[in-house]
């Protein structure tokens, strides 16, 4: 009877997964649910026609550069040309993408003709030029000192994957919705750009206490707010002396005093790689 | 069969215990909705007889068992859930005890107003795609004789049996395929029901119809846009106004004594774009005065010459005879959705206009046209206010019109007209983060003068109802239902129904307790006092 070394099996069986894994991985995550297989791809029509290009850039800077920015290099939303996609960077990924938007994200569907969105995706295309691709934020720092980062520094208020605080932003998809140098500009100026379900808002009591907190819900007759320390409020605003709307964030800036221009490479290395999983 | 020889055999068939049920049903006590009766309709508070609850467009009752006193003690009666998620917009009628709504994509249901079940449902068959802007919506029946009538999203007329639900004629008034459509409740008056088109986005030619009660024959139809050789064309250049929109899309009013019929008219099309459509643009953004008789036009007056913000001026006419400039007047008040004077006044915003110049005309400020770069214009495309109903009380004398506070850039996009593609000739966008407001105003009809305010955290799509109670009934954006003291504005009451409300409250009575009704989500609230009775005998 032979005898079998099964620490040495399952270390093969192990590689041959992963191989598997990573000849299967990648297709189905660059074909999200609903998205066409390859044989489905589409060619635009559109692609590269001048008058194409143009009317996409008028698309373009009135529907999505609030998000994505002049360009598309990126803002609230992805930066569009740095080939860096969870979904997939074929033409019919985008086209499906821009015609119906992602549910769960921020990413609406428009309400296009068909012609409009290769329009769109025409101009994208027309600026992903080599030397715009490769002059992409280039970063490479150090992942694991970027994680270990975050969890000391970040994770109290941000959560990634399900671990972390509620106060702030999740960030388990980070990655693949904000381009390096807006996630940059975040951590240094933490104020410069705040969407309003993130601004600070401060209760004051009728006795003069105040708590300073993101808003949970707001409406005319009451206010529920989560503090720093991840504690629930609700008030009826008639017992509240006054409501307070600051702009800032109530995450502080981290200049170079505190975060290094090293330790901030590290942390976006690390911040570059949440790409979420598949929705 | 009727309901009342359905109790008859459920008598005879079932036990004592079932004979309680149907002693109760039995208060179902049927009586024809005549044109005397709706001429009369603020002599019966109990009952909500048409869209604005009389033909002025008060949206008023002279109900008053809820009051200031014991407002604090409104409890919800009963919850009645539509089969759709969407904009519950329907401004329910009530009838003898008998409740008559529309759902989301044109159910008909009536209910029993006592306990909120169903006592039938009509589901009007609609084709695989109807065309609208706005959600597929509808806003309410109208009632007339043994029928009720439904304007339908695929561009028909139903009368339905007001007993059974069963459809007793059924008209296309337009081809749906076109981008016509209904979503108005009707208007019933005399021997006939009016109702006027949707599509202001798709580049329909508008009209306002009038159909026999009876029969479904069509008496009259005016076209909103005059056509060649008529007055009014030549403010359309080109043939503009093949496709110059200008819908009706919102119940009008009546007043009996002038035999007139008041509509609002909506938006030229396209919408955003108007250098294809230069002039004008009669009918669009006008109120008209139209012969009940024959549809021909009396006269006419424009908010918005050549508009280009979507500022339809729909809404609900009001009517009031008072005292103006020491003389009795018929005076007709509409809050409009260009809310020009209101803005700056109220919410201190540069807006499009400076004013009204002599000539009735607004005086509009440079640069406040979109183009393709975008201008920041306020009111926003919603505008100031919208399809809420607004209330006029007599007891107060004050107008209460609920009020939006909202900015956004306009984007030209030129466009060709496309049968049944949407025409907009632009877009809108918000400012990200710029957090909308609004407020409920008690206005001086007279003088525009505002005598109280209360704010809201969010524009509302909700309307209002004062009552003889003194008070005002309103919603917001968040789910609450609110009462106020109708004379100080002051918050008496609130119900969280955790749901946004698009809709106008109404009120009834039933058995001398009074209901006040209200859809949320897609759910229809019901409230009354809380009986002390009642509930100490819920408790044994």
């Amino acid at each position: 009877m032979t005898k079998v070394n099964w620490a040495s099996r399952s270390k093969t069986l192990t590689v041959i997964l992963c191989f598997i894994l990573a000849c299967v991985l990648p297709a189905q995550l660059a074909q999200p649910e609903g998205a066409g297989q390859q044989s489905d791809e589409v060619k635009n029509p559109l692609a590269g026609n001048p008058e194409a290009i143009k009317q996409g850039k008028i698309f373009f800077n009135r529907d999505c550069s609030p998000c994505h920015g002049i360009e598309a290099r990126g803002g609230r939303g992805p930066d569009l040309i740095s080939g860096r996609s969870t979904y997939g960077e074929g033409d019919t990924t985008l086209f499906k993408i821009i015609s119906k938007g992602l549910p769960g994200t921020e990413m609406p569907g428009g309400s296009y003709k068909d012609d409009e969105v290769w329009m769109i995706i025409a101009f994208l295309r027309s600026l992903a030029t080599i030397e715009n691709v490769i002059s992409r934020d280039q970063i490479v720092g150090d992942h694991y000192a970027g994680e270990k980062l975050f969890v000391e520094m970040c994770s109290q208020c941000h959560q990634v994957n399900r671990r972390g605080g509620r106060l702030g932003p999740d960030l388990s998809r980070i990655g693949a919705a904000r381009s390096i140098s807006y996630l940059a500009e975040s951590i240094r100026q933490a104020g410069n750009d705040v969407p309003r379900k993130y601004q600070t808002v401060v209760a004051v009591t009728k006795k003069g206490n105040r708590f300073a907190g993101v808003r949970l819900n707001e409406d005319t007759f009451s206010l529920q707010l989560m503090d720093q320390q991840e504690n629930f409020h609700s008030w009826l605003k008639k017992d509240l002396k006054e409501v307070i709307y600051e702009k800032r964030s109530l995450m502080p800036d981290y200049d170079e005093q505190i975060l290094s221009q090293k330790a901030l490479q590290d942390l976006l290395t690390y911040l570059a790689s949440l790409r979420g999983k598949r929705l | 069969m009727s309901l009342s020889a359905k109790q008859k055999t459920m008598r005879r068939n079932f036990s004592v215990s079932c004979l309680a049920l149907t002693i109760f049903l039995g208060d179902f006590v049927w009586a024809q909705v005549t044109f005397e009766r709706l001429l009369k309709a603020r002599q019966e508070p109990h009952n909500w007889l048409t869209y604005s609850g009389d033909y002025a467009g008060w949206h008023h009752s002279q109900l008053k068992e809820i009051n200031a006193g014991n407002v604090e003690h409104l409890a919800v009666q009963w919850v009645y859930q539509s089969s759709v998620q969407g904009k519950f917009e329907v401004s329910p009628l009530v009838v003898d005890g008998i409740m008559y709504i529309s759902e989301i994509n044109n159910r008909a249901v009536a209910l029993d107003a006592r306990t909120g079940r169903a006592l039938w449902k009509y589901q009007h068959e609609l084709p695989e795609k109807v065309l609208y802007c706005c959600g597929p919506v509808n806003r309410g029946l109208a009632a007339l004789g043994d029928k009720v009538f439904m304007a339908t999203l695929d561009a028909h007329v139903v009368a339905l049996d007001a007993k059974t639900g069963r459809v007793m004629w059924d008209v296309e008034a337009a081809d749906y395929r076109k981008g016509y459509a209904f979503t108005l409740a009707p208007l019933a008056i005399k021997d006939r029901v009016i109702v006027g088109v949707s599509g202001g986005e798709f580049g329909i030619r508008g009209f306002i119809d009038a159909y026999e009660a009876e029969t479904g024959k069509r008496i009259w139809r005016f076209y909103t846009i005059p056509g060649p050789g008529e007055p009014g064309n030549e403010t359309w250049s080109g043939d503009s106004w093949k496709r110059g929109s200008a819908p009706a899309w919102l119940t009008g009013a009546y007043d009996p004594e002038l035999n007139l019929i008041y509509w609002g008219i909506g938006n030229p099309g396209p919408d955003i774009y108007g250098d294809d459509r230069l002039g004008d643009n009669l009918y669009s953004n006008c109120v008209v005065a139209l012969d009940a008789d024959t549809g021909h036009l009396r006269w006419y007056f424009q908010f918005t010459p050549h508009d280009v913000h979507d500022w339809d001026a729909t809404l609900v006419p009001v009517l009031l005879d008072l005292y103006f400039g020491g003389h009795p007047r018929k005076l007709l008040v509409q809050a409009n959705r260009n809310g020009q004077f209101l803005l700056a006044k109220q919410f201190g915003h540069q807006t499009w206009a400076q004013g009204i110049g002599p000539n009735g005309r607004p005086v509009v400020l440079p640069g406040s046209d979109p183009s393709p770069e975008g201008t920041y214009v306020c009111p926003s495309i919603n505008g100031v206010t919208n399809w809420m109903s607004p209330s006029y009380s007599p007891q107060t004398g004050f107008f209460y019109v609920a009020v939006r506070d909202e900015c956004q850039v306009y984007f030209t996009t030129p466009q060709p007209y496309e049968e049944g593609r949407l025409f907009w000739g632009g877009t809108t966008k918000n400012i990200p983060d710029e957090k909308d407001r609004g407020a409920l105003l008690a206005l001086d009809p007279l003088t525009g003068e505002m005598k109280w305010e209360f704010k809201y955290y969010s524009a509302p799509w909700a309307g209002v109802l004062s009552t003889a109670g003194a008070l005002v009934f309103s919603a917001d954006m968040e789910g609450y239902l609110i009462a106020l003291d109708a004379k100080t504005g002051k918050s008496l009451w609130n119900f969280q129904t955790g749901n946004a409300v698009f809709a106008s409250p109404i009120t009834y009575a039933l058995s001398g307790k009074q209901y006040v009704v209200i859809p949320a989500g897609a759910a229809l609230f019901a409230f009354a006092l809380l009986d002390p009775v009642l509930s100490s005998r819920g408790h044994r």
